[in-house]
């Protein structure tokens, strides 16, 4: 923590690579956590879905039998890779957009590490039988003071970046960083008091279960998401974000909306939670669009930029798939249609959808950015971000569309609700083995860019510069 | 700002905001779909209750099987629409015009025989009605019931008043059997109100 | 929006709004229910499950089964309708109300409608509207209520799920109250089983059915399900060809027999699929934990937020009257 935090004219303004050598080592941390993670949730991802296939795959290994596999993947997804790189991506972002340097560097890394052991001990809980129950939240209780802790230290640390910020005007990735950054603690907290502290009766722990997805889906994620959108698109067209007012607008109504969606059609819960959930999803489409058309309207005409650029490239396909998200959730909501789709394959497809093609294509955006910056070294391969791109484009895609074609044409047939989802398809893993592929290509390029960045700069001497960056920062070179 | 000398990374400036202004069509879409979505949620909502699974209904959908009296109060409630007019929906009636029935000593009295009489044939002329400490007079005219309303229907408003539990009633249920005795047995009254002395002659039970 | 309290404030506040309606709402509405009393019945439903049937849940969620198994059933509105249950003794009073009901008036001429009524009447229950609303229903059967004739309000549960078998009724929040937590599943590559309790074998996706002298002994019925529950676990894909489900042989324990021992009577009949001989395959408590939760699994009581439809109340049969006391319900 350097200058006085609230008047610009005293310190001399940092520059962009002080800013990223107060931010190396904790924003780097976490981006090697979770790709590490990524590799564990793509290991076990692929193994759940080729249990789809073939049953009897590992299935006489009680910790590896698919029931189990499956949450222990989607839980190393969520939050070993993607909130893991959400904060690294928010931290640098804070840094950047608010021209102060990190707050508490040694006291994130050590959140990082936290977070780390809380995430391996849920998952490996979950591997062991301790599933809670929940969807999206089946890491056992003991895992959750340790995530909770190191969240408070990541949190309050970029609060008080954000507040250290000599750039006084807010920009719309930081409401929307803010924003995730203050629901997540609330949400997980309320969830593990009421579902695991003092859980609630009968179908209502259901009932916080659904509303904790529908806000993490909608004001942690997808935020995270926009945050990125935001910061990429007008930097890199050169262009300033089309239109202030907009961005206000879109980001107060997803505010106002979103956390009331998530309760889904036919649930045993009275009438009014699914109305009130159903009207506030298909409502969430004015922010979505509002966010889009800003978005669009930035990068209209240079479109061509996403040719050899991977960050623009990733940005763009995110924003493309967070428009069919936006759209089809929006639609699919209503009894009418979730009459035949709700238990159909269609909701798996619209998970898929936002982990891997809206929010991680964001975060790989950001992080194709902001690495280089953290590393003083240009991305080493040309190939690999070719492949990490082409992959998941291309195995979204194939899981889209095996997913949902089938799921669409049995609703449509005869008896709809007792029918059961059709299985997996080989399509659907051939979508699920490229889109492996490519993060396994995108890890290996960051080890890659770790080994160029380490021979650039030994790690002692890293380490040195983090402990001394105060006074570093304070003696501009 | 933007280059230090030292970092070979080239790198663009911050982004800032641009200066165009709000367009609407994102507010008329949000007035749009937030009239149809308070829309939906009146029509879909099942009123926002607890016990309400169904979400056109606003109550808890009928499951026929209902006891005679739950019967009886229901269609007495229905039946009641025709009184409310004088007795008014609360059952207190118009001060100076129309005696109220909540807490009324006819309604509540041992037998309901004399409220019978009243709704087949009516009434006219003063008559005393006593609440819990205090004692009204009223003189008026009440409109006979005979012919417009069934036996059913007559027990069932009787029924209505004597046990409607928002006036604290809980007084014996009357059986359209009942109805149908004082009915036969009263017919040369048809067309005649009684007064309140002739009533107070008619034991209660 | 430069000012970050601001935005906080404002994000709290958005935040509080929808925790107070969802969250704080259902515990409001929903907290605090109990155990209710069946329709027509002084039974409470539901009762705690049996101490297997919960440890079954544990296991049941400890494996994930929730990933593929939905337990809910859909339920997608009701109709009504109404019939006439006991004409009385004043046969020609009813015949002359029932004349002007629907199904007599539209009667082309020449046909006599009193004859006709007359033989409706002999075959109790007599129809008098079916699929309509709650209202129309009841005016239906306002006429005779007038004369005193009996009618009853009859209803239909309407919904693809209903309509598929899965149950008779929708479930509702009562239906989960002693479920911690309650699994009410998003997907359904497994049948529902939030009946699979009380299910008939023939309507299984892996079907199959009681022996001989089960279909009238409820005990040996308990049995069989549970044998055929704990035959599935051990290997879905004999019953049901080409079934995604996992196996889950670590539910099961092989024990070497004793040569010349008859196997034990907890082991598992597998027929073709028994494993080499002088093996026998038996369930551990595991495996009966959850195939007790599994039969234990029932959400078809009748209750005021949904009922379950039953036959009407008809008068007891005399000697001259055609006895319909078993007629199922329209």
């Amino acid at each position: 923590m350097t200058a006085p935090a609230d008047n610009t004219s005293a310190a001399p303004a940092l520059t962009n690579a002080e800013l990223d050598a107060s931010c190396r080592c904790p924003v780097a941390c976490l981006l090697f956590s979770a790709a590490l993670w990524l590799v564990v949730a793509t290991v076990l991802g692929l193994i759940a879905a080729w249990q789809l296939q073939s049953p009897g795959f590992l299935a006489g290994c009680e910790w590896l039998t698919h029931g189990r596999v499956k949450p222990a993947a989607s839980n190393a997804l969520l939050y070993g890779f993607l909130l893991q790189a959400s904060f690294g991506v928010a931290l640098w972002l804070l840094c950047r957009l608010g021209r102060a340097a990190l707050s508490g560097p040694l006291t994130l890394l050590i959140a990082s590490k936290l977070w780390n052991l809380g995430v391996a001990l849920g998952v490996c809980g979950i591997l062991l039988g301790d599933n809670s129950g929940h969807p999206w939240f089946e890491m056992p209780r003991y895992a959750a003071p340790l995530l909770l802790v190191a969240y408070l230290l990541i949190g309050v640390h970029a609060l008080l970046t954000l507040h250290a910020r000599r750039e006084r005007g807010l920009f719309a990735s930081q409401w929307y960083l803010l924003l995730a950054l203050v629901w997540f603690p609330w949400i997980y907290s309320t969830a593990l008091w009421l579902l695991h502290v003092h859980p609630v009766r009968g179908i209502t722990q259901s009932v916080v279960g659904w509303w904790f997805t529908g806000n993490l889906q909608f004001l942690v994620l997808v935020p995270f998401a926009l945050a990125c959108a935001h910061y990429l698109v007008p930097k890199l067209t050169e262009r300033p974000l089309h239109s202030r007012d907009l961005s206000v607008f879109g980001f107060w109504t997803l505010v106002l909306l979103g956390g009331w969606c998530g309760i889904p059609a036919g649930a045993p819960v009275p009438a009014w939670f699914i109305t009130v959930s159903i009207a506030a999803t298909a409502l969430t489409l004015v922010p979505a669009l509002a966010a889009l058309g800003n978005l669009f309207m930035t990068w209209k005409g240079r479109f061509g930029l996403v040719r050899n650029n991977p960050v623009l490239a990733f940005t763009l396909i995110g924003l493309v798939f967070f428009l069919g998200w936006s759209v089809r959730a929006a639609l699919t909501g209503f009894r009418g249609p979730a009459e035949g789709l709700r238990f159909s394959n269609l909701g798996a497809a619209q998970e898929q959808l936002l982990i891997i093609g809206v929010v991680s294509s964001l975060l790989f955006a950001a992080i194709y950015e902001l690495a280089p910056r953290l590393a003083s070294h240009a991305w080493p391969c040309v190939g690999l971000p070719r492949v990490h791109f082409w992959g998941t484009l291309a195995g979204t895609v194939l899981i889209q569309l095996s997913l949902v074609v089938p799921a669409m044409q049995a609703a449509k047939g005869s008896a709809v609700g007792g029918v059961l989802a059709l299985p997996v398809s080989m399509a659907t893993m051939a979508g699920v083995a490229l889109v492996a592929v490519a993060n396994l290509a995108f890890v290996a390029h960051c080890f890659w860019l770790l080994g160029c960045h380490l021979r650039l700069r030994k790690c002692k001497e890293g380490l040195v510069a983090l402990l001394n960056a105060p006074a570093d920062a304070e003696v501009a070179s | 700002m933007n280059e230090n000398p030292a970092n070979p990374l080239p790198e663009l400036p911050e982004p800032t905001f641009g200066k165009a202004g709000l367009p609407m069509w994102p507010v008329l879409l949000l007035a749009a779909l937030f009239f149809g979505g308070q829309l939906y949620m009146e029509s879909f909502g099942g009123g926002f209750r607890a016990d309400v699974y169904n979400e056109i209904l606003n109550t808890p959908p009928p499951t026929g099987d209902l006891s005679e009296e739950d019967r009886l109060m229901l269609r007495g409630a229905e039946v009641y629409k025709n009184c409310s007019a004088c007795h008014q929906p609360n059952g207190m009636g118009t001060p100076g015009q129309f005696p109220p029935l909540a807490g009324s000593d006819w309604a509540l009295a041992e037998g309901p025989n004399r409220m019978i009489r009243i709704v087949l044939d009516g009434v006219q002329g003063p008559i005393k009605v006593k609440l819990k400490d205090t004692v009204t007079e009223w003189n008026n005219t009440m409109v006979p019931w005979r012919d417009p309303l069934t036996d059913y229907d007559i027990a069932a408003v009787v029924t209505f008043v004597r046990r409607n539990k928002d006036w604290g009633h809980n007084a014996s249920l009357v059986k359209p059997a009942q109805v149908k005795s004082i009915r036969e047995a009263t017919s040369a009254q048809a067309g005649r109100n009684y007064t309140a002395d002739e009533l107070l002659k008619i034991p209660e039970q | 929006m430069t000012r970050g309290p601001l935005i906080f404030l404002g994000v709290l506040f958005s935040l509080a709004c929808s925790w107070a309606a969802l969250i704080f709402g259902s515990q409001l509405q929903l907290g605090a229910l109990e155990p209710a009393a069946i329709l027509n019945s002084s039974e409470l439903y539901p009762a705690p499950r049996p101490g297997l049937a919960q440890q079954g849940a544990e296991v049941y969620r400890a494996n994930g089964c929730f990933y593929c198994h939905s337990q809910q059933v859909r339920q997608n509105g009701i109709t009504f309708g109404a019939v006439l249950t006991d004409p009385g003794t004043n046969t020609a009073l009813v015949i002359d109300v029932l004349v002007n009901q629907p199904q007599f008036t539209d009667l082309a001429r020449g046909h006599n409608k009193r004859v006709h009524a007359n033989d409706a009447l002999a075959k109790l229950p007599v129809v008098l509207v079916e699929n309509t609303s709650a209202a129309l229903a009841n005016q239906a059967m306002k006429p005779f209520t007038d004369i005193e004739v009996k009618t009853e309000l009859t209803f239909k549960n309407l919904g693809a799920d209903i309509a598929a078998g899965l149950g008779p009724r929708g479930s509702v929040a009562r239906d989960y109250l002693f479920d911690n937590p309650p699994m009410p599943g998003s997907l359904r590559l497994g049948p529902d089983l939030a009946n699979v309790g009380s299910r008939a074998p023939e309507k299984f996706t892996a079907m199959w059915s009681f022996t001989a002298a089960a279909r009238t002994n409820e005990v040996l019925q308990a049995a069989e399900r549970e044998r055929f529950h704990l035959a599935h676990l051990y290997n879905p894909a004999a019953g049901a060809k080409g079934s995604t489900m996992p196996a889950y042989p670590f539910l099961f324990e092989k024990r070497q027999l004793k040569p010349g021992a008859k196997p034990s009577s907890d082991a598992l009949l597998l027929g073709k699929d028994a494993p080499a001989d002088g093996l026998e395959v038996i369930p551990t408590s595991q495996a009966r934990a959850l195939a007790a939760y599994l039969m234990s699994l029932r959400h078809d009581a009748s209750l005021v937020e949904r009922a379950v439809p039953r036959p009407p109340r008809l008068p007891a049969p005399s000697t001259n009257a055609a006895p319909s006391a078993a007629v199922p319900k329209q």
